[in-house]
């Protein structure tokens, strides 16, 4: 959290002033986050809270929450980890806050026994279905953090229960709530990009995903390095590339109709089952690929976006969008330019003949001036809105949900070593 | 040591030439708006490049006029 958190009500002013109020009115999800429209609940009444999972991505997410929920007024009532550690890191969070919550090691003891309006799921990935499912069906607003379950089925169980309970399912897919991405999609959507012909995405890291377990005690092994079995995690499938294939779907508009894919254990030898080296090709219906590789054994690329278009190009992660034809210097620095290199540049005498067509030397410009938003926080702001109205865009869910079906899709195609496509029952 | 007197005549011979420089340099915005197909609006908007160019032009023209002077010292 090394941005200074701005709020929804700043958020919005700036897109407005930007002139990006046309993306507000254009992404469905932000124009109920922005508008007044009547609620179920008063707009300053009391949404009272739970954190089911209170690991490093939960006490995070608390975190965010702290930092507006006297302005938003949110009490957090209770949190739930069945690790005591883990527990004992978010009470203390509380604590300096002079908060109070209940603490539970068990979340269906918490959801029986405390007055919640809604919860924050951050447990290992095995754990998101049932315990959204309980929740929803207890009747509480669920916040789910990405990626969505871990299995095709219950991803679409969550989604079922969703529409049978007719409670709020939101996933933690934060990239929708980023003035970035939002002013980027609607350029890409206006057709400022021309035809997308690829997308391309990567997040590369350089470190271990294995923790140390408390006192080398190897009954913890499971639950502490849970990423690393594929019986919880489909580890970087489902802990990274979920947010980049959400991306792709968002920015073409549609899911994708087929998948290929490998993935190997090249480098983290060591008894983990998940891949630490994977590539896949997404293929949608108009011909777009989107082109996916991820990998812990060298960062040098770090992580983004691409999206390749006819007439310019975007890369989310840094804020820029380059033109294939970008517009001509000044004439006067064309001119120094052209004095300078007939001062200075070499005269090739037999050189090569071909010239290597390595990347263009383009700087390119930001797409948004300001990057100072903690997306997270607007996407936990927004989902107490959310719970305030009674309902949120479904829009949202289904960016989850077919991001989480086609990861999950993604796994079995590199397990298959075959071409899948979306199986008919899990089409929404 | 004998006092440096600088007369408003000189001043004003200087700022003529630096005038002169200017327009030089505002004739080679002209020059590369035409070669370049650019913008006519360049000639306001680059007028800190044109600025810039005309004193690169006269500090070069400064040089120029010492060592002119010095050599006709050096006869004398």
């Amino acid at each position: 959290m090394d941005k200074k958190y701005q709020n929804r009500r700043d958020f919005i002013k700036h897109l407005a002033m930007t002139g990006s109020a046309v993306a507000l009115a254009a992404s469905p999800w932000l124009g109920a986050f922005g508008s007044s429209a009547q609620s179920v609940r008063g707009a300053n009444d009391m949404v009272r809270m739970a954190i089911i999972g209170t690991g490093s991505r939960g006490c995070e997410l608390l975190r965010h929450l702290l930092t507006f929920s006297v302005a938003q007024n949110i009490r957090i009532v209770a949190l739930c980890d069945n690790y005591n550690p883990h527990l004992l890191d978010a009470v203390k969070l509380c604590k300096e806050k002079e908060l109070n919550p209940q603490s539970y090691a068990d979340y269906r003891v918490m959801i029986e026994k405390e007055q919640l309006d809604a919860v924050i799921i951050a447990t290992p990935l095995y754990c998101h279905a049932q315990i959204t499912v309980d929740c929803l069906q207890t009747g509480l607003h669920v916040f789910c953090e990405k990626s969505m379950a871990r299995t095709l089925e219950q991803t679409k169980w969550m989604y079922d229960t969703h529409i049978a309970t007719n409670k709020i399912l939101q996933i933690g897919h934060q990239r929708l709530f980023n003035p970035v991405y939002l002013e980027g999609m609607q350029r890409i959507h206006d057709g400022k990009l021309g035809t997308i012909g690829q997308i391309r995405a990567y997040w590369h890291r350089n470190n271990n995903w294995r923790r140390s377990l408390p006192n080398n005690d190897l009954s913890y092994e499971r639950q502490i390095n849970w990423r690393l079995y594929k019986e919880y995690s489909a580890g970087l499938l489902t802990e990274l590339m979920s947010h980049q294939i959400q991306v792709a779907n968002w920015a073409l508009q549609k899911t994708p109709v087929s998948v290929m894919g490998t993935g190997s254990i090249r480098y983290w030898n060591d008894g983990r089952e998940v891949n630490d080296n994977i590539a896949l090709i997404y293929s949608y219906d108009d011909g777009t690929q989107f082109v996916y590789d991820s990998m812990t054994s060298n960062k040098k690329y770090g992580l983004e976006e691409q999206i390749l278009g006819s007439t310019g190009t975007i890369e989310f992660e840094v804020n820029k969008q380059y033109l294939e034809t970008p517009a001509a210097a000044p004439g006067i620095q064309q001119l120094i330019n052209d004095v300078e290199h007939g001062i200075f540049d070499k005269l090739p005498i037999g050189g090569a003949s071909w010239v290597p067509e390595t990347a263009v030397n383009y700087k390119g410009e930001n797409i948004v001036d300001s990057t100072n938003y903690m997306d997270t926080s607007l996407q936990l702001e927004a989902f107490t809105q959310f719970v305030r109205k009674g309902s949120a865009p479904e829009k949202i869910l289904k960016e989850g949900y077919n991001a989480s079906i086609w990861t999950m899709l993604g796994e079995i195609a590199i397990e298959k070593g075959e071409k899948l496509s979306m199986p008919k029952e899990f089409i929404i | 040591m004998k006092p440096i007197i600088i007369t408003s005549k000189s001043i004003k011979k200087e700022f003529y030439i630096w005038l002169v420089l200017f327009v030089c340099a505002t004739l080679l915005n002209v020059y590369s708006i035409v070669k370049y197909h650019t913008n006519w609006s360049e000639l306001y908007s680059q007028l800190g490049y044109v600025l810039a160019i005309s004193i690169v032009f006269y500090v070069v023209i400064g040089v120029v006029r010492v060592l002119m002077q010095s050599v006709k010292l050096f006869k004398k």
